[in-house]
């Protein structure tokens, strides 16, 4: 099998760069804001259950209000798409652009058009493509990827965006965020008033009123719909409530949960395109429905990760997260949510390892806004990684040299003498790789450095004969 | 691929799916509280806490401020009709403020030079439809005589606000909005434009109004 770079390789990259102490920094910064939200006058545990309660009854009754959303989307004067995996999205969705004849196309943040990589497959049309949110739009300056599904440049200081910014759109240096943030604006102005086409995500659909809902901080996904005479919105099947009302409890509980605000600044509600008489607003829009192995996951054990709305709480508490940073799940969603995510999307052909990315310490599990159970899936995950790619063929073996020395007074004897000579040699002590049958142990960690004398040892000296 | 086999795939997967407490019944309508409160004093924590600038002064008076502050002569707004406070417009024009037209042409190259011509839209007037006491946000929707633009070009977004229309939070005014699909577009507006996407430092202002003005009415 052609083995693809592992999770511990681009783990191990990662951490030898700037970028963890940025991002643990920044990951600690957003839960200190979500505590302030999370204690307001809407009761927050019991909005909880409530959006969880309706976010299974969409998935269990998906079928029936993707119909029922999509004649909704008809009546109010749009348009849907049904799309099965990423290459046919992006054939779609160029076919309606093409139509245009357009060519200049800005996007707000949307995490499923990463997952489709429509960036790439438009630019190579020959079509113009913008990001707007801000941390996007660094992204796509320096080529890169985001590494965080809220705060895409978690991984980059301000000296790096004062540098980028420097390069790429010739201004005089500046760290300062004000300015870089007003040197944002006065360059995205103009895109956002001349543009053909808009592309947005779908933070949730509603099937009863066919509205898709997006909220931004930033104002770009209010812009992106409002502007552009084509607003194309590419949405993962499963991001839909059946009532309007449902929509509301879900962003209330999206905002909290992922920057600790009460709303976001804009809570985005597009029901159709612009109405006879409005004097402006889109003149036609697109609902792009894309699976992309969805139905794959909503049938498999992880069904409930489809639930996730997407608030990113979960990666900011990850203690792995936090040490190595979005970059090192080398998926469109990294963290928790993205270990158990990843392969099921993929068929299990990649990303098998991230799920033992993980301590399964539960603190995902705790936050989690819709109470997904996620150590419990990242457990299934494993099991289904190991028993369709048994990345543990180690583990019989090595407890089998394990049980030799164990039965052997002597031969334990010996090897612990020899692992402590071995720790002694090394500088820190830590063993990062182990020969034979154990090194199936260093694959996914360290191995502690041996105390200075064992046990036996200390006893003898200390307690024998007292 | 077709809407009948994309839909027959689904409802396949949704068969065979593992998830918890199924059937998974919907857990009904939420209760509104509707004890009466007055919920102004809310509203104005709410929005200053966010930055916003809450005036109980005449429009006119706000406005003008507004204006004069920012050195600016032109602005964008919805239709008199649609703005709560009589003659407010006609008053602007006699101050020698001049409103820029909100109707877009209907020929795409007409459409993006008028669109480009609010790229230096210093400030706009809109009213709320609703407002959410919790959040300190602002409902505004789309219409005949109602720009989405003129809420969110420009530098400074002043909102008027008839107090009658503010509820406790965005649940409680979904619970009995009428057809809230009704419009094309609304956006619950909470506060100034902002960004935490470098260094999660606090800037306003990227996209959106870096200002947000709300007078009372």
């Amino acid at each position: 099998m052609n083995r693809p770079v592992t999770f511990r390789r681009r783990a191990v990259g990662e951490m030898d760069t700037p970028k963890p102490a940025a991002v643990g920094r920044a990951a600690r910064r957003f839960m200190g804001k979500r505590q302030w939200a999370v204690d307001d006058f809407t009761p927050m545990e019991e909005t909880r259950d409530r959006a969880r309660m309706i976010r299974l009854h969409t998935l269990a009754n998906l079928h029936t209000y993707l119909d029922q959303f999509a004649d909704s989307v008809e009546r109010n004067g749009g348009q849907v798409l049904w799309a099965a995996d990423a290459a046919e999205a992006n054939r779609l969705i160029s076919e309606v652009i093409g139509r245009k004849e357009g060519s200049l196309v800005i996007k707000s943040k949307s995490m499923v058009t990463e997952e489709l990589d429509l960036n790439a497959h438009l630019q190579a049309e020959g079509h113009t493509v913008v990001e707007t949110d801000l941390g996007e739009f660094i992204v796509q300056l320096a080529e890169d990827h985001p590494s965080h599904i809220i705060a895409p440049v978690m991984h980059l200081t301000r000296q790096d965006i004062g540098e980028l910014f420097h390069k790429r759109l010739e201004i005089p240096y500046t760290d300062d965020p004000e300015e870089l943030n007003a040197v944002a604006r006065r360059h995205l102005r103009r895109f956002f008033l001349s543009a053909d086409v808009g592309i947005s995500g779908v933070n949730t659909g509603v099937a009863e009123t066919g509205s898709i809902i997006t909220v931004t901080n930033e104002g770009n996904g209010w812009l992106t719909t409002a502007a552009p005479r084509t607003h194309i919105a590419v949405m993962g099947m499963e991001r839909l409530v059946p009532t309007f009302a449902d929509a509301a409890t879900i962003v209330e509980v999206l905002a909290r949960s992922a920057t600790g605000q009460r709303l976001s600044v804009y809570t985005n509600v597009v029901s159709g395109p612009r109405r006879p008489g409005d004097p402006d607003g889109p003149d036609e829009l697109v609902v792009v429905i894309v699976d992309n192995g969805r139905s794959r996951v909503l049938s498999s054990d992880a069904s409930e990760i489809l639930a996730c709305i997407r608030c990113g709480a979960c990666l900011n508490v990850c203690p792995v997260f936090r040490e190595v940073g979005g970059h090192a799940y080398g998926q469109v969603y990294s963290g928790p949510v993205g270990s158990v995510l990843a392969p099921g999307l993929a068929d299990f052909t990649e990303a098998v390892d991230l799920p033992f990315a993980s301590s399964l310490c539960g603190a995902c599990r705790e936050v989690c806004p819709v109470r997904i159970d996620i150590p419990k899936l990242l457990v299934h995950q494993r099991v289904r990684a190991t028993r369709e790619n048994d990345p543990f063929r180690w583990l019989g073996p090595g407890l089998g040299l394990y049980a030799q020395a164990a039965k052997r007074p002597a031969a334990w004897k010996t090897l612990l003498a020899a692992t402590r000579m071995a720790g002694r040699l090394k500088g820190d002590g830590w063993f990062h790789r182990l020969p034979l049958h154990a090194k199936g142990w260093t694959q996914s960690r360290d191995f502690p450095p041996p105390a200075r004398e064992s046990f036996r040892q200390w006893w003898k000296a200390n307690r024998s004969g007292t | 691929m077709e809407r009948s086999r994309f839909l027959s795939r689904v409802e396949e997967a949704v068969g065979a799916a593992t998830l918890p407490g199924l059937p998974a019944p919907h857990p009904g309508d939420a209760v509104p509280d509707l004890a009466e409160v007055d919920l102004t004093p809310h509203f104005v924590e709410a929005f200053e806490l966010l930055d916003g600038v809450v005036h109980h002064r005449p429009p006119l008076e706000v406005i003008s401020q507004v204006m004069e502050e920012r050195g600016a002569q032109e602005f964008l707004a919805w239709d008199q009709e649609h703005l709560p406070a009589d003659g407010l417009l006609a008053a602007l024009a006699e101050s020698g403020y001049r409103r820029a037209s909100t109707c877009l042409p209907s020929d795409p190259e007409g459409r993006v030079a008028h669109q480009m011509g609010y790229m230096h839209a210093v400030v706009g007037v809109s009213a709320a439809l609703a407002a959410f006491a919790e959040s300190g946000s602002v409902v505004v929707g789309s219409g005949r005589g109602r720009s989405r633009l003129a809420s969110v070009i420009p530098a400074v977004h002043v909102v008027l606000v008839p107090t009658d229309r503010i509820f406790r939070s965005l649940s409680h005014w979904a619970a009995q909005a009428d057809s809230p699909g009704s419009l094309a577009n609304l956006v619950f507006v909470t506060g100034p434009s902002r960004t935490g996407d470098i260094e999660l430092t606090l800037t306003k202002g990227v996209h959106g109004p870096g200002e947000i003005h709300a007078v009372l009415l």
